[in-house]
């Protein structure tokens, strides 16, 4: 797809996004909520005299959690939730028949929200630096090799979400999935170590545990690629399962699209 | 009109699940230039036919090229030769302006950047809505937005123009404006090839070239509406008025050669109305000889089966399995 394309896509599916702006300024406050939320907790563990998490504060902890739960929402939700919206308003089949590739057309909906995760997160971290979060130590450079890898892998749930409301419209797993496994036992609001060892066998078989930890490593201990290697390196293994397998299902999705005609029903 | 085929399909069919056939063996060639129409009544196999050409939907069978690419193996290019016109007018960000809708659009045909806004200006200009280009398309009217739609179809300039339906939710007014535009401005003067499809007769009529007639997903019959008038029998009905002595020239008539039936259809005080079915025009002598023998006179006379396509659709569809 050219570039072009793509900033236009980005910027149509902005304005969109950004014509109901109630909806829009609340993303954002929820951000500055979340920020507090996570502020309080801290200072209440402190007063039980919880001790350091991970080499730093729990809040530093918590506002890596939360900036990462932007994209695990992302992967869960925004792919599948873009498509439908296209669905409903009838926009689907007329982007469909112009001269952009198919998978481009189901997946490009979401381009803004995937730009927006990235906003949320960074504004997540920036507010969180302004109320104590500790980053002194952080190597940025890491955490975005970190970012950059974990995103792959995560866009591969969303490929698979929108192959699943191609196929069945409604009861999409990737979003239960996400929901009720990743935020529990990938460590975004607790250490794993915390679950007991045979529930942190789910931790060990789930990316998110693995990219949540580099990222806490290269933000809360500096640690660069040198340290953080084993963890990208199973992020890699999971991308090159999943990546192909979320393509494949993509494929016999559309596939089935284009047999049944069934996209412009929902 | 040139010679040469812009949509040819060979045994187009499409069968879904379940074994329902809805459209069978479809052969059609197109020509570059041509206003051809694509009739039947609902669930023809019309819109199927269309989404196929416009690689929304895989054929079953058959093979379909649209400005000589080929439907299922260069998909991307025959997108971007079609502008479609779908029947649900209101299939745009109603949220966003009419410019920024056609903007998108153009940039997903592949309308180099910097010709973008000219193209969505001369669309807009083209179908009367230069004036709406800031504003939201959900505060168009139903016409306004059926009118986008078209302008949506053209704004990448495609030589193939797909129209479902595109005067359905306009005002008779509009619709002679927005069928002169098809037929003098894009088919007459920029050379246009144009797939109209309808299920009303009188959008057909003294509009298209060429029109196939669909029923049950197959294909009852192509060409000129005159040229398929042609193709009827020769047989003829009249409605024929009479006054004298009604019994005796119905008596006559019925022994004629050349008349294959009399109904009396009414009766006045002093006059009986019939319909007379000749076996062909020349039979017209012996209604006039039956009449002057029952002593009688003709008061009024008028074809009752008319040529239009009315007529030329019942024919075809009586005849299909």
């Amino acid at each position: 797809m050219k570039l072009y394309k793509l900033f236009v896509l980005i910027r149509h599916n902005f304005r969109l996004a950004f014509s109901y702006k109630l909806n829009f300024i609340t993303r954002y406050l929820s951000v500055v909520v979340s920020v507090l939320l996570f502020y309080f907790l801290d200072v209440l563990l402190q007063r039980a005299g919880a001790a350091e998490v991970e080499g730093g504060t729990y809040f530093t902890f918590l506002i890596i959690g939360g900036a990462f739960s932007r994209y695990l929402e992302l992967a869960s939700h925004a792919f599948s939730a873009n498509l439908r919206e296209e669905m409903l308003r009838g926009t689907i089949e007329p982007l469909l028949a112009t001269a952009t590739p198919v998978t481009a057309a189901l997946l490009g909906p979401a381009s803004w929200a995937l730009l927006e995760g990235t906003i949320l997160a960074g504004l997540q971290l920036g507010m969180g630096a302004l109320v104590g979060a500790d980053f002194s130590q952080a190597n940025w450079g890491a955490a975005l090799v970190v970012l950059l890898v974990s995103l792959i892998s995560l866009m591969s749930y969303g490929v698979f979400s929108v192959a699943f409301v191609i196929v069945f419209k409604r009861g999409d797993p990737i979003n239960w999935f996400i929901n009720s496994v990743a935020y529990v036992f990938s460590g975004v609001f607790f250490p794993i170590e915390l679950l007991p060892p045979w529930l942190r066998i789910i931790s060990y078989l789930l990316p998110f545990t693995y990219a949540l930890r580099a990222l806490r490593g290269a933000l809360m201990r500096g640690d660069g690629l040198a340290q953080l290697w084993p963890d990208l390196l199973i992020l890699l293994g999971f991308t090159a399962v999943l990546l192909p397998l979320s393509l494949l299902a993509m494929r016999y999705a559309t596939r089935y699209l284009k047999e049944r005609g069934e996209l412009a029903h929902y | 009109m040139a010679n040469q085929a812009i949509i040819e399909t060979r045994n187009l069919s499409k069968t879904y699940r379940g074994d329902v056939r809805a459209v069978r063996d479809v052969s059609l060639s197109v020509y570059a230039g041509e206003l051809f129409g694509l009739f039947g009544p609902n669930g023809a196999g019309k819109s199927t036919i269309v989404r196929m050409l416009a690689t929304l939907l895989a054929p079953s069978e058959g093979t379909a090229v649209v400005n000589g690419y080929d439907v299922t193996r260069q998909e991307i290019q025959a997108r971007a030769s079609i502008g479609l016109v779908t029947a649900d007018e209101r299939s745009f960000y109603g949220r966003l302006t009419c410019a920024q809708n056609l903007h998108f659009y153009a940039a997903m045909q592949n309308v180099p950047r910097r010709q973008i806004a000219a193209r969505t200006h001369a669309v807009l200009e083209l179908f009367g809505l230069t004036h709406k280009a800031d504003a939201r398309v959900q505060s168009l009217s139903t016409g306004q937005m059926q009118r986008l739609n078209m302008a949506r179809a053209l704004v990448h300039d495609p030589p193939l123009l797909f129209l479902d339906e595109p005067t359905k939710s306009m005002d008779v007014q509009t619709s002679d404006f927005v069928k002169a535009l098809i037929k003098e401005e894009l088919v007459g003067r920029q050379g246009k090839t144009v797939l109209f499809i309808s299920h009303e007769l009188y959008e057909m009529d003294n509009f298209c070239d060429r029109v196939v007639i669909l029923a049950e997903g197959q294909v009852q019959a192509v060409g000129a509406p005159a040229e398929l008038g042609a193709l009827l029998p020769r047989r003829a009905v009249y409605r024929v008025v009479v006054e004298g002595d009604a019994a005796a020239i119905e008596r006559r008539w019925l022994a004629a050669p050349g008349i294959e039936g009399v109904t009396a259809v009414s009766q006045g005080a002093a006059t009986t109305a019939f319909d007379v079915t000749l076996a062909d025009e020349s039979a017209w002598l012996a209604v006039m000889q039956g009449v002057v023998e029952g002593n009688g006179r003709i008061e009024t006379y008028r074809r009752v089966d008319d040529a239009s396509l009315r007529r030329i659709v019942e024919h075809f569809s009586s005849l299909s399995p």
